[in-house]
């Protein structure tokens, strides 16, 4: 039988497997969590308009 | 078009609009690395609140987006009552207005589950991270699947 402490641990872990065996870049998740909220808004914004450009360019 | 979310909620608060942000922005707020196309709010939609978003974003051409004509946002102190939501496309990005989220509640309910946030001297509301799991969980379409696996893994993290 496992101790609390474990079970608390497996949660955790299954957690963060399951966001990662579903295809999410996990080090880009922790790496987006030490910014501070504003910072993560401008770089959505920097990535929305980099993926909009890309969407409207054209094939040459 | 540009679109400028940030501007669009700055507006929003400025014109102290009472609003809490919510959907897939409340996850990029809260680290989901995922790209959202618009911004979703929960607002009371109390007459004087409705007239000072209408305020805040009627330069920017506000539009019904789901309306098979696309007419104009024109809100008077008479017409305010018959909207329950707003879904609205302006030059800097698609606003959706809603009174009420699923698994969440009311606005006051949704006030109440909200975080404050300064964005560069900016105060918002946001969704606090368990309020939009629960509203993740009652939508439960691919996406709210995607993000839900993103918020876990993000409150985890962040409780290491």
């Amino acid at each position: 039988m496992q101790s609390g402490q474990n079970r608390t641990d497996d949660t955790e872990k299954d957690e963060i497997l399951a966001a990662a065996e579903a295809g999410i870049d996990i080090d880009m998740l922790e790496a987006n969590l030490k910014r501070s909220p504003i910072e993560r808004i401008k770089r959505h914004q920097i990535a929305f308009n980099t993926a909009e450009k890309l969407r409207k360019a054209k094939r040459l | 078009m540009t679109n400028d979310f940030f501007d669009l909620i700055a507006r929003l608060a400025k014109n102290e609009v009472d609003f809490v942000i919510v959907g897939g922005f409340a996850g990029v707020v809260h680290g989901c690395t995922y790209v959202t196309q618009d911004i979703d709010i929960c607002c009371d939609f109390s007459v004087e609140n409705l007239l000072k978003l209408q305020k805040a974003v009627c330069d920017l051409n506000p539009v019904h987006r789901m309306a098979a004509n696309r007419n104009k946002l024109d809100l008077t102190s008479e017409n305010c009552g018959s909207y329950k939501n707003l879904y609205l496309d302006t030059d800097i990005g698609q606003l959706d207005c809603l009174g009420s989220i699923s698994g969440v509640g009311d606005y006051e309910q949704v006030k109440s589950k909200s975080i404050l946030i300064d964005a560069e001297g900016i105060n918002l509301r946001v969704l606090n991270i368990d309020a939009l799991l629960e509203s993740k969980k009652a939508m439960n379409r691919p996406r709210d699947k995607q993000a839900i696996l993103q918020l876990k893994a993000a409150k985890k993290s962040k409780g290491k």
